[in-house]
């Protein structure tokens, strides 16, 4: 259990809590570099710079996943292991996890969407692709199971902050005349309307 | 400012990758090394001049930098030994990701002592 805090607690629209604090991202970063650290084996393997992988269920069905024709094709197109882009995406979900004030939803709401482009459509991706692997390719790989569930837990903790971001620009831009008021707020810059509409989100509660 | 201490070290990267990587020697194959060191030390060069107030803005060639670092990489691993063109893709990557981030983006942008927090 974490240790509860006490005295006002800012709590954001539509949530209970302030999505942007430490408590609710450090968990995301850690995931993340979690996800990095095991595309960086694959991608290791995918480079013949291990010759094989840990497996323990499939055999060698890590293997025949990993050295299979769609994942050459990707391979062909990208110049690069599917592997090594998943490492690079994953650390990608980290290092915007990372950046940023614990009030970024509002002051920031450009680099919280990007995070959330990060997390959430590149992380729908990665799931279609290992669940492509099992049904086109017919072997299956544990750890990209484990990667594809990690992006799926990571999707889960991640939309509560993106969902605040693009409540508040959806409230400006509904409330503002012309795009200024609506630019300002993304690219987090002063403007009256932004910070009215910012108070209507905002709420403090007093936890003993 | 921690963006611009990684984009150092991806600087230094790009300056050791040769001898990591063991790019050839031959005479044919120097643009690899030349165009290594010479990305490298503006992707130093831009990450330091963001320290100054007055082009603060400067990690922001590296996003162009690292465009170029991209393709770069793309066009060289076609026919070109591959490790080398990953390395360009990744680190361009990388580079590109750190170099969106602000100078002081764990800072509040401006100061609001009214709304809406309070």
């Amino acid at each position: 259990m974490r240790k509860k805090q006490t005295g006002n607690q800012l709590q954001v629209e539509p949530w209970h809590r302030n999505p942007s604090s430490w408590a609710q991202r450090i968990p995301i970063c850690v995931l993340a570099m979690v996800g990095t650290l095991i595309s960086s084996y694959l991608a290791l393997y995918q480079m013949g710079l291990i010759s094989s992988v840990w497996d323990p269920f499939f055999g060698d069905g890590s293997e025949r996943v990993l050295d299979s024709d769609v994942s050459e094709t990707m391979r062909a197109w990208l110049r690069l292991p599917d592997a090594a882009l998943g490492a690079i995406a994953y650390l990608g979900d980290a290092i915007f996890g990372l950046a940023g004030s614990t009030k970024r939803w509002y002051y920031r709401p450009w680099l919280v969407i990007l995070f959330g482009i990060d997390v959430i459509p590149l992380g729908i991706v990665s799931i279609i692709l290992v669940i492509l692997q099992g049904t086109v390719v017919g072997y299956w790989c544990f750890l990209c199971l484990v990667s594809a569930l990690i992006s799926l837990v990571l999707i889960l903790l991640a939309f509560d902050e993106v969902w605040s971001s693009l409540l508040l620009l959806k409230k400006v831009y509904q409330q503002s005349e012309g795009r200024e008021a609506f630019w300002a707020c993304f690219w987090g810059k002063p403007h009256p309307l932004v910070e009215s509409v910012g108070a209507e989100m905002v709420s403090y509660r007093y936890v003993a | 400012m921690w963006p611009r201490v990684i984009e150092v070290m991806l600087g230094l990267w790009l300056w050791l990758s040769p001898f990591i990587l063991r790019y050839p020697g031959q005479n044919e194959d120097m643009m690899l090394w030349i165009g290594d060191y010479l990305l490298g030390f503006f992707v130093i060069f831009f990450a330091l001049a963001s320290y100054s107030r007055k082009v603060e803005w400067a990690h922001y060639g590296n996003s162009a930098l690292a465009v170029i670092l991209c393709f770069y990489g793309y066009v060289i691993s076609a026919e070109l030994l591959s490790r080398a063109g990953q390395n360009h893709i990744l680190v361009g990557l990388l580079i590109l990701m750190f170099s969106i981030l602000p100078n002081r983006v764990n800072h509040v942008p401006y100061n609001t002592d009214s709304l809406p927090f309070h």
